[in-house]
């Protein structure tokens, strides 16, 4: 038999063609927003304009006569339905409490989107303002106002919620490992910093979008969600509807980057859907998006770390407090916080630690998950915090992190310990990559950043089917967010297999036709969906063993042959990667450019070459926005950046070379020895470009966004002082 | 919500459509700014009066040495017309500097002008160049200095009844020299942290003989730096008194803090980025 | 947002009072406000009229005094409108404090103005000169009233 031979030359070496790419770039893939059905009505919400206060009275008398109104629904009328992700915290629509600036209190539709636009602007609310609370640690105050006094009702998915120190605190967790007081008398120098990390958008170009209808016993939802198994399962709860009951559709989805696992408007278009029997969509305005949707948790990080003589960590101490704004609804882990909290010093091998991490409730608008969660902030943190280590023991800041970066053996900051690691060939391969020697210019600078990022885990299947041309159609539940999922799954069947890319077909079916998923996310898809792919193409190949034929004898004679291929991928494992950024600075108005960077990345082997490069790219330039000018802001509750005119994200114009250099021979276990790529490029972004400015400038800006204006005025206090010691 | 749009060919048709409908009627001409507006839900005419076939207010001519832009004329169209090049290089660039080219293809000179956002690129460097405007109403036509246009943010002198039709740049001074500087610290597409455009020319001896300073972002609306000029005028400028007459912006503009920057950062950076320009023009 | 407003009026501290604690007769210092009507104690409903460039708002709602201590010389107003149009939300608290200058009387605003819904989104710089303007022009057209 042939079929185990790999086509010459390997598959995986050959530059993929996109599934999805030519209905892309011709305008033919279709949207959630996109799709439309016959009679179908419009949907606008009604925002509460404080954020703290008492519904007293919804009146929506003369909202409800306007022409084209089919309904209005209040508080009143959906509750006590709630949604969310792992807390179902967040009223579909609020009825007696709104906790931010543009909580809903009510919903129109109407036959067009003007008309429920302006029927939804003649909604009388009549509120009673409360105090309200802005900033995480006054949250924590014994007499803050409280935002959730009705927590015990809600649901919580997975057990029972863990208890809670303050009514505000989402969730909490203390880890702590080795002898941390040991640690700290033991240690030459103790070194403690404070950084801060602002609120920041995924900023996709697609809005959120969905559409629902009600077809006999049936709900239909069509939706930009990229858990559509996980929205069913959620949904059931919200509007008690069994989820056998409820068939969820992901058409391609124009960009996630964390935040389109939480849906907002599906739950209100149920309830319009069931009230006039009619379809309802809605459309995200991208102002809403940016004044109410689930962003990047704002963190305050205080980290302190002793080491002996030769910068060597002895113990290390954290504390991580997120703004996870008014409600918990969009975190999908079961601690109620952004994924791995507690990864203060992530890569390194830490003797001993104590890192404490909380969410707490604050009225600003919901934090919940963006590409890599809690890593950009953690990152920036302990990069930073490490450089300015380096810096006062005067050790150079590579051999820094090369004497302190995990072995095979040795303990992480979360206590586990790693039976083998790639971080000293990284942080060596990065030493041989970065241009040794001087600087091209005076204010030029080089700093780096290392870190870790886990390789996905979780389970799931898909089916495949040999179909009597030979073809084979994989159905999987997966949704392709954009980083090439399904392209990854034919390309695994096709090597396994040793055909054609071109025979293998990737269907994804709604939650009514494919096998549950568990969604895009936390760098899942290749190590789980892949496995499955390899799972299901060897399962094929053995039934066409069994059979004694070569596979397109086997498709005439016995099409269609079915399997089912199972994935799973439990182990706790980690990719690191490590970059050196060059930056030059102009001294006079604080403003730089990135001159040159290096990333060196641990992927495993690669299965899409062109989507890996693609997201580390893309991964740099995500990263480099957030590092240098991303930042929502938020005055009193309210977002004042409301247009990507004011919230800027960099254009092709602004991303900066990058050299990529891949380590891809160390095997994962995804398939044929994947990894992740997806979350290694975005996160060290910020502290190697802080660091490279300290380095290029001798000023250190401790909070993101790295803005030219920060550096400016950190010079100018330096030259005064310089000017005037006293 | 819609609107009846209408698309007159001549300029007499545009100003009957204007009075007839009143404040129920916009005018628009690349509708870039409009859009947003209206898509914002801020405005809501009944009438939208189209300008861009009226074949009068297009075109780039050049006039003994100086140039007249029409109203309908597109960045785009400037930023490659031969004559703009040949007239004043700076002014293609600043043109060139303005947002990207998918907006630059769309947006007009007039449009640019009433739109009068003080962060916009062309209102300094017209000022800087000595340029006006022409009103036209069913009354006659006007001409205000680019100068005096700007009232407020988003507010003109232009009156209700009026079209701005046509921006004319007068002749330059042999050896007349021009510079626009966009402080651009975010991404190549923003709008400017602060913009100065500068035109300078020295007499054979080396003094000064004309200078004039505008900046962009430093206030309501685009402004003169007259103290920074009157501090150059007759003066032969080295580094040191660049500086000092750079340093006197601070007393011309009144920045307000916005997502670009601080009051505080605009107003040095104005100095900074005045003294770059002035720089540039006597090196 | 938090705007703070000085005038001196050259009027005694009495008359100042009876000017500022009179909500009609004050509003009429608003460039823009259309009828002020009471709609009950210490109560009225009016309308604002507010042009920001070629957008312009129209402002119903109510206001209200909320305090006032006249030996202190302090009286607190809030303004709740709303531009049903548009959909979005004006909500002002004023202090205003007289403080004696010898024959005349300092008037000090602190004013603190909330903006939400669609108007929010106009571009926070441009709303909050707006506001200020207006807070300028209404404690100059005090002075004036009483000079
Ligand atoms: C994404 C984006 C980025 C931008 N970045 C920049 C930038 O970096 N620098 C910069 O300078 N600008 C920038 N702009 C603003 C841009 O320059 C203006 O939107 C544009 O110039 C307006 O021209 P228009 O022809 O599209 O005007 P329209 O939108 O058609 O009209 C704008 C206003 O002017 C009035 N008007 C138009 N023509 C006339 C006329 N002939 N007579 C009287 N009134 C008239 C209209 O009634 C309307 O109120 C940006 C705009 C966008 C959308």
């Amino acid at each position: 038999m042939t079929l185990t031979k790999p086509a010459a030359p390997d598959l995986l070496e050959t530059p993929e063609w996109r599934i999805e790419g030519r209905d892309k770039v011709t305008g033919a893939a279709r949207y959630a927003a996109d799709i439309a059905r016959p009679g179908m009505l419009h949907a606008a919400f009604v925002g509460s304009p404080y954020p703290h206060a008492r519904v007293v009275s919804v009146d929506a008398e003369a909202a409800r006569t306007m022409p084209g109104v089919r309904a209005v629904l209040a508080g009143a009328d959906v509750r006590p339905a709630r949604f969310g992700r792992r807390l179902q915290d967040w009223p579909v629509l609020a009825w007696d409490r709104v906790r931010f600036i543009g909580d809903r209190v009510a919903v129109v539709a109407a036959d067009s989107l003007e008309a429920a636009e302006a029927a939804a602007a003649a909604v009388a609310v009549e509120y009673d303002e409360l105090p309200a609370v802005f900033d995480p640690e006054a949250a924590l105050a014994a007499d803050a106002p409280m935002l959730h006094p009705d927590a015990a009702e809600y649901t919580y998915f997975g057990g029972t919620r863990p208890p809670r120190g303050h009514p505000n605190v989402q969730g909490h967790v203390i880890h702590e490992h080795g002898d941390v007081a040991v640690g700290f008398e033991n240690a030459a120098a103790v070194f403690e910093h404070e950084f801060s990390v602002p609120r920041v958008h995924q900023a996709y170009i697609e809005p959120r979008a969905s559409l629902v209808w009600i077809e006999g016993e049936t709900v239909h939802v069509v939706t930009t969600n990229k858990a559509p198994f996980a929205l069913r399962e959620q949904m059931a709860v919200t509007i008690g509807v069994p989820a056998a009951r409820i068939v969820v559709d992901t058409p391609h989805v124009g960009g996630d980057f964390g935040g389109k696992g939480l849906s907002l408007d599906e739950f209100a278009l149920y309830f319009l859907a069931r009230a006039t029997g009619r379809p309802v969509r809605s459309v995200l305005r991208y102002a809403d998006e940016l004044q109410i949707s689930n962003t990047r948790h704002a963190a305050r990080i205080r980290l302190r770390t002793g080491v002996d003589r030769d910068g060597r960590i002895t113990a290390h101490q954290a504390r991580v407090v997120f703004d996870g704004g008014a409600y918990a609804a969009g975190k999908p882990v079961a601690g109620l916080l952004p994924g791995g909290p507690t990864l203060t010093l992530a890569g390194y091998h830490v003797p001993a630690a104590r890192v404490e991490a909380v969410a707490v409730y604050t009225n600003t608008l919901p934090a919940g998950h963006a590409r890599a969660p809690s890593q950009p902030q953690l990152t920036f943190a302990a990069e930073s915090h490490l450089d300015l280590i380096a810096r006062a023991m005067q050790i150079d800041p590579l051999e820094l992190r090369e004497r302190n970066a995990i072995r095979a053996g040795e303990t992480d900051v979360d206590g586990a310990v790693w039976h083998d690691s790639l971080a000293p060939r990284v942080l060596a391969t990065l030493r041989a990559a970065s241009p040794s020697g001087g600087m091209a210019a005076r204010d030029n600078g080089r700093g780096l950043a290392f870190s870790a990022r886990h390789v996905g885990r979780g389970k799931t299947s898909l089916t495949l089917t040999l179909a009597a041309d030979g073809s084979i159609e994989v159905l999987t539940g997966v949704a392709d967010q954009g980083g090439g999922a399904h392209t990854m799954i034919q390309r695994v069947v096709a090597r396994e297999l040793g055909i054609d890319a071109a025979r293998v077909r990737v269907r994804q079916g709604d939650t009514g036709h494919a096998n549950v998923d568990p969604g895009v996310g936390g760098s899942r898809v290749t190590p789980v969906a892949g496995n499955a792919a390899l799972d299901g193409a060897r399962k094929l190949k053995a039934r066409i063993a069994e059979l004694g034929k070569t596979l397109d004898q086997a498709a005439r004679i016995a099409a269609p042959l079915v399997v089912t291929g199972e994935g799973e991928q439990n182990e706790h494992l980690y990719g690191v990667y490590a970059y050196s950024i060059e930056v030059s600075v102009d001294r006079e108005t604080g403003s730089f450019r990135v001159v040159d960077a290096v990333l060196v990345a641990d992927v495993g082997t690669v299965i899409n070459p062109v989507a890996v490069r693609g997201q580390l790219e893309g991964g740099f330039v995500f990263g480099l926005g957030q590092a240098v000018m991303e930042e929502l802001h938020i005055e009193d509750g309210r977002v004042t950046t409301t247009n990507l005119a004011d919230y800027k994200i960099p254009t092709i114009a602004d991303a900066p070379p990058l050299r990529l250099v891949l380590i891809t021979d160390a095997p994962g276990p995804g398939p044929f020895g994947a990894k992740s790529a997806g979350e290694l490029a975005n996160p060290a972004v910020g502290a190697a470009i802080a660091n490279a400015i300290d380095a290029a400038v001798g000023v250190r800006v401790m909070s993101l966004p790295i803005t030219a204006e920060k550096i400016r005025s950190l010079l100018r206090t330096k030259e005064l002082r310089a000017a005037d010691p006293e | 919500m819609t609107y009846d749009y209408h698309e007159p060919e001549t300029v007499a048709e545009a100003l009957a459509l204007l009075a007839l409908h009143g404040e129920d009627a916009h005018l628009v001409a690349g509708a870039t700014a409009f859009t947003l507006l209206w898509r914002q839900g801020l405005l809501r005419p009944g009438h939208v009066i189209g300008l861009r076939r009226i074949a009068a207010l297009g075109g780039i001519t050049s006039t003994e040495g100086g140039l007249v832009i029409g109203a309908t004329v597109t960045h785009r169209a400037i930023e490659r017309a031969v004559e703009v090049g040949r007239y004043c290089p700076a002014l293609t660039r600043t043109f060139a500097s303005v947002a990207t080219v998918r907006v630059r293809n769309q947006a007009t000179l007039g449009g640019n002008l009433a739109h009068a956002d003080p962060a916009q690129d062309p209102p300094p460097m017209l000022i800087a160049l000595g340029a006006e405007v022409v009103a036209t109403s069913a009354a006659g036509e006007r001409t205000i200095p680019v100068d005096e246009l700007f009232v407020d943010v988003f507010t003109t002198s232009l009156r209700a009844d009026e079209i701005l039709t046509a921006v004319r740049c007068p002749a330059l001074a042999p050896g007349t020299r021009a510079t626009y500087l966009k402080f651009l610290p975010r991404t190549a597409d923003d709008y400017a942290t602060v913009s100065v455009a500068a035109t300078l020319r020295l007499a054979d001896d080396g003094h000064v003989a004309d200078v004039r300073v505008a900046l962009g972002a430093c206030g309501p609306t685009p402004v003169r730096a007259r103290s920074v000029e009157a501090a150059l005028r007759g003066a032969r400028p080295d580094a040191r008194h660049i500086a000092d007459a750079a340093a006197r912006v601070d007393a011309d503009i009144a920045p307000f803090d916005d997502v670009r920057g601080s009051a505080t950062y605009k107003r040095d950076m104005a100095r900074v980025w005045t003294e770059r320009a002035l720089t540039e023009l006597v090196s | 947002m938090k705007l703070e407003h000085t005038a001196l009026v050259r009027a005694p501290r009495t008359r100042v009072w009876k000017l500022v604690t009179d909500v009609p007769a004050a509003a009429r210092c608003v460039p823009g406000v259309a009828a002020v009507t009471p709609s009950g104690t210490g109560k009225y409903k009016g309308s604002l009229l507010v042009q920001l460039g070629p957008v312009r708002l129209v402002l119903d709602g109510d206001v209200a005094l909320t305090a006032t201590d006249e030996a202190a010389g302090k009286a607190s107003v809030r303004a709740d409108a709303k531009d049903s149009r548009l959909g979005g939300t004006v909500r002002a608290t004023m202090d205003l404090t007289l403080v004696d200058k010898g024959e005349d009387t300092e008037l000090r605003i602190t004013s603190d103005v909330q903006i939400a819904g669609r108007i929010g989104e106009f571009g926070q710089p441009v709303i909050q000169r707006k506001a200020d303007q207006l807070m300028t022009q209404f404690a100059e057209c005090l002075a004036r009233t009483l000079a």
